[in-house]
């Protein structure tokens, strides 16, 4: 039993990791443009922290929060953004497949193709930007690092992982409405604006707000409820229920998939 | 069936305009996704002042009510200045998709304004109804100009808007000689996020950095207008101001017009 998971987890990675070999030399390939990216990617990331950093000039508490706070709350939001762009950038361009008939071929292949489809072109060029931002992220944080126990440094930990797995539940959520509708290109982008307004505490948002951010659409579970665990702060939503909503939707999420993946009906193959 | 011949220029060209109205809602889902986008975008930044103006009354020299305005502004200027649907144009060319429309009885400059209208004209209608539903939850003061300087302010925004549709059609041109094109219209898209983005002004930045940024068209595609209707700027600096916008759009267009003659001599419709 064992034995045979091992062998099917080997056939994934060798899928995988040819993959990626193909992702990754296709960005040194264009190598101009991914320059042009990733100097774009990190204007992003700067100015965003430079206004972090100005902003201390002018407030002294940000809803509760120093504004030395605010910037861990960013940064756990961007730490967890990048990631799952590095690897979930093939959901970007989902919809071509489905309108082109493309999807038809996963669906042949011995392969799960929901894992073909999310994880097929991970992107290097996020993988170059993830690296150096995140080694200046912890050294931006490292007194909330040093300061927090290693309990707090656990819960962090077990926090992030969840929130990657939110991440992830949104992705497949963004495939099933591209099996179904083949409108996919502004519905990630609206993701990826919905989870933006979670790189500052969502508590700064009205009650009603707030409510959908943690619950309906959980990217305050994802990026606000770890950065306040960091701090040592009072959890917006407990450490149980926040695992147990990331778990509930993860698993929903797959759900949701197979539904959806029925009524693929091959429309443009 | 209506010969195109007999159709005048002008109803040819409005049939491009409702054209391009179809195409937008084809995809109401996306289309929805969009302009949600544009709200949630607003939301953000007018929740993070609004939370900010709890401490303090003043904002790198901004007010609450000019503040509030300035977000505001940049919602409207990001649909009448930046939306466009140019951004297709280098994939038509390099595809040799464009061919389609260069063998048609229709004057390509032309079509293009009649496109970019179409994509504005429903921007504008979509961001009116956004900003009324925005101060419906906020109830916001927003800050007024007289006549004279909204006027001002309309005309400065037309031609941000020629500026940006300029610029757009130099980076379709890279289409001539390469596919790579998305690179630096995403770096472009970046620069313009901050320097006429809605969550923070340009104010921010050091003196050294605003001035070498004035030396680029960037501050003209919104930043600029806001200051003018926010009533910053002086009767000369507002000379300066017209007389830099419409220097960038001549340079701009004709240099547009040497590269595109020139790429249209290089043009070998590939695929077609």
């Amino acid at each position: 039993m064992i034995h045979k998971a091992l062998r099917r987890a080997g056939v994934y990675w060798t899928v995988w990791s040819t993959l990626a070999q193909y992702a990754l030399a296709a960005t040194f390939i264009n190598r101009g443009t991914t320059l042009l990216f990733l100097l774009g990617k990190c204007i992003r990331f700067g100015m965003l922290l430079f206004f972090l950093s100005v902003i201390k000039t002018t407030v002294q508490t940000f809803s509760g929060y120093t504004p030395e706070q605010v910037v861990v709350f960013f940064l756990t939001y961007q730490f967890l953004d990048t990631l799952a762009q590095m690897f979930y950038r093939g959901v970007y361009v989902f919809s071509r497949k489905v309108s082109s008939g493309e999807l038809d071929f996963y669906l042949s292949k011995p392969i799960q193709p929901l894992f073909r489809i999310m994880t097929g072109e991970p992107d290097f060029i996020d993988v170059i930007f993830f690296i150096p931002t995140t080694i200046i992220s912890i050294y931006l944080i490292r007194d909330f690092f040093l300061q927090a126990s290693p309990a707090m440094l656990f819960v962090y930990g077990v926090l992030l992982i969840n929130g990657f797995l939110i991440a992830t539940a949104f992705h497949i959520l963004i495939l099933c409405l591209g099996v179904i509708t083949v409108q996919v290109d502004n519905a990630v982008m609206l993701y990826r604006d919905i989870n933006t307004m979670s790189r500052f505490p969502v508590t700064i948002y009205p009650e009603l707000v707030r409510t959908i951010l943690l619950f309906a659409v959980p990217v305050g579970l994802m990026n606000t409820i770890p950065a306040q665990a960091l701090l040592g702060r009072p959890l917006s939503v407990t450490f149980w229920i926040t695992c147990a909503v990331g778990g509930g939707f993860f698993l929903l999420s797959l759900k949701i998939w197979n539904w959806a993946i029925k009524r693929y009906t091959g429309a443009g193959g | 069936m209506r010969n195109t011949q007999t159709v005048s220029p002008l109803l040819k060209y409005w049939l491009i305009f409702k054209m391009y109205w179809q195409n937008l809602l084809t995809y109401p889902l996306n289309f929805f996704f969009w302009r949600f986008r544009q709200f949630l975008s607003t939301f953000t930044s007018l929740t993070f002042w609004s939370v900010v103006y709890m401490g303090t009354a003043d904002a790198f020299g901004y007010d609450r009510s000019a503040m509030i305005s300035y977000i505001f502004l940049t919602a409207f200027l990001q649909s009448v200045i930046q939306s466009t649907l140019l951004n297709g144009l280098a994939e038509d060319i390099y595809t040799g998709v464009i061919s389609n429309s260069l063998v048609k009885p229709l004057k390509l400059g032309v079509m293009w304004i009649s496109q970019e209208l179409a994509d504005k004209s429903m921007n504008i209608f979509f961001v009116i109804c956004e900003s009324l539903l925005l101060i419906a939850l906020f109830h916001p003061q927003i800050y007024f100009p007289e006549l004279a300087q909204l006027l001002l302010f309309l005309v400065a925004t037309f031609m941000g808007a020629i500026l940006l549709f300029f610029i757009m059609l130099l980076f379709g041109t890279i289409g001539f000689w390469s596919n790579e094109t998305w690179g630096i219209r995403f770096l472009f898209f970046m620069m313009m996020d901050f320097t006429a983005g809605k969550l923070y002004p340009l104010d921010i930045l050091p003196a050294t950095v605003r001035n070498i940024l004035f030396l680029t068209p960037f501050p003209y595609l919104a930043y600029a207008q806001t200051q003018l209707f926010l009533g910053k700027y002086s009767g000369a600096q507002t000379v300066e101001l017209f007389a830099v916008l419409g220097g960038w759009i001549v340079v701009l267009a004709l240099l547009f017009r040497v590269v595109w003659n020139h790429g249209m001599k290089t043009y070998g419709a590939v695929g077609r």
